[in-house]
């Protein structure tokens, strides 16, 4: 077992410490830096509940190790909410029942996230190509898919009164 | 409780799709969950599992083990109490003591101060196991020479249900028809896998959180597995990833706090994937032979059914699903002569438990298959077939119940109107398209067995209220229902209503928890008895303020005004206030349903409870490609009898999560075994429904309010699973003229019995 430092920026504050050669940034993030937002539930990169952004890219911190993350800028579902405020995509899978148990919610969140960043007006298609690789058990999809395109409205509207 | 709020068809909060009260929690990634919880100095559990389906134990040595750095407990069966439990024969230990019976069951846990030390420990434990004969298929289990796993035989249960006589029935009719349906091993598969968080304080009390579908349920159990009276063994179910019936048996809970109560720390223990599949309950795997009798006319004279379910290496929860499986084996039909034959079999498989649906979706798949294939035989139309033989007020069903009112024929006119709008022809793109329905019979509020649920409510100082419930929210959005009804009984705004719910030492019992659409219809009573107790304190108030009687009250978006004088109110926080700081007493309020104490309940002939009878009916549209034999779902409708809709899109949404699975298990979900061991224990190789297999989804909810619901509601969360497997089996009939009577409808055997309909045409046969 090798030591390793490492020093990262989560959620816009900057972290150093220390981590195992194996040691997984989904473990990392939970469990060191206390995130428990990020989901582990297949640990193999299959359900993507364990999505985080690094430097702006969703990645599945259940298939990337901690030191890998070594100089980077992550971002957990933590991050999305501002001032306590949920952010437009979060109200939006509130609003529209695009959550139930909630477990895979921060890997959709992410990756819808991720997909809005890049395409202000996705079809229901691209919608649902940006979370196939995410499994959700308990919803059959259609009310996540509603919530993001509902989002992507609220995106709009915001950005035009803007 | 003379007075009532205004039965008007005018509710304030019930009837409103409001959104869920855990949404922001979930929505920021702040709700916790059983591996989420981290406690101070907490070590890490692990199980080591059987590798061998059937062995005796003959000798564990973990003395390599202990050496391990950071090991700080390893137990095996016989370090711990000689308690056996199950809920409904007691044929299990926690940890196995001197035999497994299959590959996985736990043989040691050990605590450790990280992963690696524990996993490390795991592989140095030596286990000797002396093989036994195993046996891993039903009809194999039965044969008399087949090794027993427990006592002399492997039939764990038996149950029949005999209305009329078949032989006369089958002796009647024009037609009779008998084939056999096979359904295979499912996984539930919740995202979150299950855990629990186990910690021994030094006064002998052990708190477990716990990814758990009943606390409550499992109490008094886990006590006696620790030796502990149930005063010193508290449960709280946090936040639940999801569960669908996989989450009611004690597997992390009794390791973690065994471990913790060893060595005085707080212990986590959390499946991975793979031990979900394996350690956790699974479907039972099915096997049913059915028989049907019918005149040249379509009438049904005869229905037989013997349905064999693999419960595994222990029963579990086995004769419940036995029951249901055989219960609505005879669907919501008009049949003069059933005989309904069922058996839980032992075998050295993975154990089968509850799964949403129990039973029924088994049997569902077999009789809805019988029924498409004989109506093809009389050359009458499904559905025409099925509105023919549906039951009608005062029939009885198949199991000798009197019916009352019975929508069935409203539910198959809704889903038929759909189904004959989707198209069987043979599309464009060269691929066969096809339509089928199927429709099922169940129960929507407990399962008709005694069951009790308490509530209480407490209007607190500021006019707020908080509702204290023992059912966990497993993810269905059942605690915003039950906030809801209590809004509305209590005549304040939803917003103004939270939930407290499932810690055995806050909440008051609850019986069955999280299970068999039970929430909504019998928590909702007790929700809605303790808010009227409460909304009655606070009328006894107002009723001196306003000069009036408490029986002319009515409260209503937060104030309490006479029904005569609207205009003269009072404010629910000014008399919370009053209350509290005046009187110096809370407004509490206390709600009990049970569905046994009112006698009118207790049916004749079987101990047991009242039933809530929901009918459903599932339609849909397919595309098959016949070169690939892959199935692609269209269309999918689903009619739904919900009694009151507490919050409409939310049921929607309960709806097309069911469907989902439901298609899951008609195309995909299967898990292959070998000699008992999973080969596909992770989510890359079992295949479960993805954002892409996207299909039109219509849900359609008919209300037809249940006298004992609470504003009607009856439960709905198993539903939308029941009837897909079989709509869908008849779809690719009617495309593609080939019947498939095993599950999942694969390429591969869309293909075999295409390759046979045509070897069969060849040689000239029909």
């Amino acid at each position: 077992m090798s030591m390793h430092s490492i020093s990262l920026t989560i959620n816009g504050k900057k972290f150093e410490g220390q981590a195992e050669a194996r040691k997984l940034l989904s473990d990392f993030i939970r469990e060191d830096i206390g995130l428990t937002g990020t989901h582990v539930g297949c640990e193999h990169g299959m359900c993507g509940a364990c999505t985080v952004f690094i430097d702006g890219v969703g990645v599945r911190s259940c298939l990337t190790f901690a030191v890998q993350a070594d100089g980077t800028s992550i971002e957990t579902v933590e991050s999305l909410a501002k001032d306590g405020k949920l952010s437009p995509l979060q109200e939006a899978f509130w609003e529209n029942h695009g959550l139930q148990c909630g477990f895979c919610t921060p890997g959709m969140l992410i990756c819808a996230e991720e997909l809005l960043r890049e395409n202000k007006n996705p079809t229901e298609q691209e919608v649902r190509l940006a979370i196939s690789g995410n499994l959700c058990r308990c919803t059959g999809y259609h009310h996540i898919v509603l919530s993001i395109l509902a989002a992507a409205k609220k995106l709009q509207g915001a950005a035009q009164a803007a | 409780m003379n007075s009532s709020q205004p039965d008007a068809t005018h509710y304030a909060v019930i009837g409103r799709s409001l959104p869920r009260v855990d949404g922001v929690e979930k929505a920021t990634g702040r709700a916790r969950f059983a591996g989420d919880i981290h406690l101070p100095r907490m070590l890490r559990g692990a199980q080591l599992l059987s590798p061998v389906p059937h062995a005796r134990v003959v000798a564990i040595d973990v003395r390599r083990a202990s050496r391990v750095p950071g090991v700080r407990a390893i137990l095996t069966g016989q370090d711990i109490p000689d308690v056996r439990i199950g809920p409904v024969k007691k044929d299990r230990y926690v940890i196995a003591r001197d035999r497994v019976r299959f590959v996985g069951e736990p043989v040691a846990v050990v605590a450790a101060e990280d992963e690696d030390a524990a996993d490390e420990a795991l592989e140095l434990v030596r286990v000797e196991y002396e093989p036994l004969p195993a046996v891993f298929d039903v009809h194999e289990a039965l044969a008399p020479a087949a090794p027993t796993l427990h006592g002399e035989s492997n039939v764990c249960r038996s149950e029949r249900y005999i209305k009329g006589d078949v032989a006369e029935g089958f002796a009647a009719a024009d037609l009779v028809i008998e084939d056999t349906f096979q359904t295979p091993m499912v996984e539930q598969c919740p995202l979150e896998t299950q855990g629990a968080v186990a910690c021994a304080s030094p006064d002998g009390k052990v708190s477990v959180w716990a990814s758990t579908q009943h606390p409550f349920f499992n109490r008094p159990t886990l006590a006696a597995v620790l030796g502990l009276p149930v005063n010193k063994v508290r449960i709280i179910a946090p936040h639940v990833g999801g569960a669908f019936g996989g989450k009611r048996e004690l597997l992390c809970e009794p390791a973690a706090a065994l471990l913790s109560m060893r060595t005085g720390r707080p212990v986590q223990l959390v499946f991975d994937r793979s031990e979900e599949f394996t350690c956790s309950t699974v479907r039972h795997p099915s096997s049913v032979r059915c028989k049907i009798g019918v005149t040249r006319d379509g009438r049904l004279t005869a229905f037989q059914a013997t349905i064999l379910l693999d419960t595994g290496a222990y029963s579990e929860i086995g004769g419940l699903v036995l029951i249901i499986a055989t219960e609505t084996a005879g669907g919501p039909y008009r049949i003069p002569h059933v005989l309904i034959e069922g058996s839980i079999v032992y075998t050295n498989n993975v154990v089968a438990g509850a799964f949403r649906g129990f039973g029924a979706v088994q049997s569902s798949f077999a009789r809805e298959s019988m029924l498409d294939i004989v109506a093809a035989e009389i050359g009458l139309d499904p559905l025409e077939f099925r509105l023919r033989n549906s039951l009608q007020d005062g029939d009885t069903n198949p199991t000798g119940e009197r019916v009352s009112a019975p929508i069935i024929g409203e539910v198959l006119k809704a889903v038929g109107e759909r189904n004959q709008r989707y198209e069987s022809t043979l599309a464009s793109n060269g691929r066969a398209r096809g339509r089928g329905l199927a429709c099922v019979a169940y129960t929507g509020g407990g399962y008709g067995y005694p069951d009790y649920c308490n509530a209480v409510v407490n209007v607190n100082e500021d006019g707020s209220a908080t509702l204290l419930i023992g059912t966990p929210e497993v993810g269905t959005g059942s605690m915003s229902a039950l906030c809801q009804i209590v809004a509305e009984e209590l005549g304040l705004f939803y917003e103004g209503v939270s939930v407290e719910a499932a810690d055995t030492e806050v909440t008051p019992f609850d019986y069955c928890g999280a299970n068999a659409s039970r929430i909504t219809h019998l928590a909702g009573n007790a929700a809605k008895l303790a808010a009227a107790e409460a909304r009655e304190q606070l009328f006894q108030l107002a009723a001196e303020r306003l000069e009036v009687s408490p029986a002319d009250l009515v409260a209503r978006d937060g104030v309490v005004f006479a029904r005569a004088f609207p205009a003269k109110t009072i404010s629910i926080p000014a008399l919370a206030r009053e209350s509290y700081y005046i009187h110096g007493a809370p407004i509490t309020g206390r709600g009990l349903f049970s569905t046994v104490l009112d006698p009118k309940y207790r049916s004749s002939g079987r101990p047991r409870a009242y039933k809530t009878p929901v009918y459903l009916g599932q339609a849909v549209e397919i595309e098959i490609d016949p070169e690939s034999g892959l199935i692609h779902v269209l269309k999918v409708c689903s009619v739904h009898d919900v009694g009151r809709a507490i919050n409409p899109r939310n049921i929607v949404a309960q709806v097309e999560g069911g469907v989902a699975q439901g298609v899951g298990f008609a195309l995909y979900e299967e898990m292959i075994t070998r000699q008992g061991a999973v080969l596909n224990s992770n989510l890359l190789d079992y295949k479960l429904p993805g954002a892409t297999e996207a299909f039109d989804i219509e849900a359609v909810i008919i209300e037809s309010p249940d006298p004992n619901g609470p504003f009607g509601a009856k439960g709905m969360g198993e539903l939308g699973i029941l009837a897909i497997a079989p709509a869908i089996a008849n779809a690719v009939y009617d495309a593609l003229g080939v019947r498939l009577k095993t599950l999942p409808l694969t390429p591969e055997r869309v293909l075999r019995a295409l390759a046979q309909k045509r070897a069969a045409t060849f040689r000239g046969e029909r």
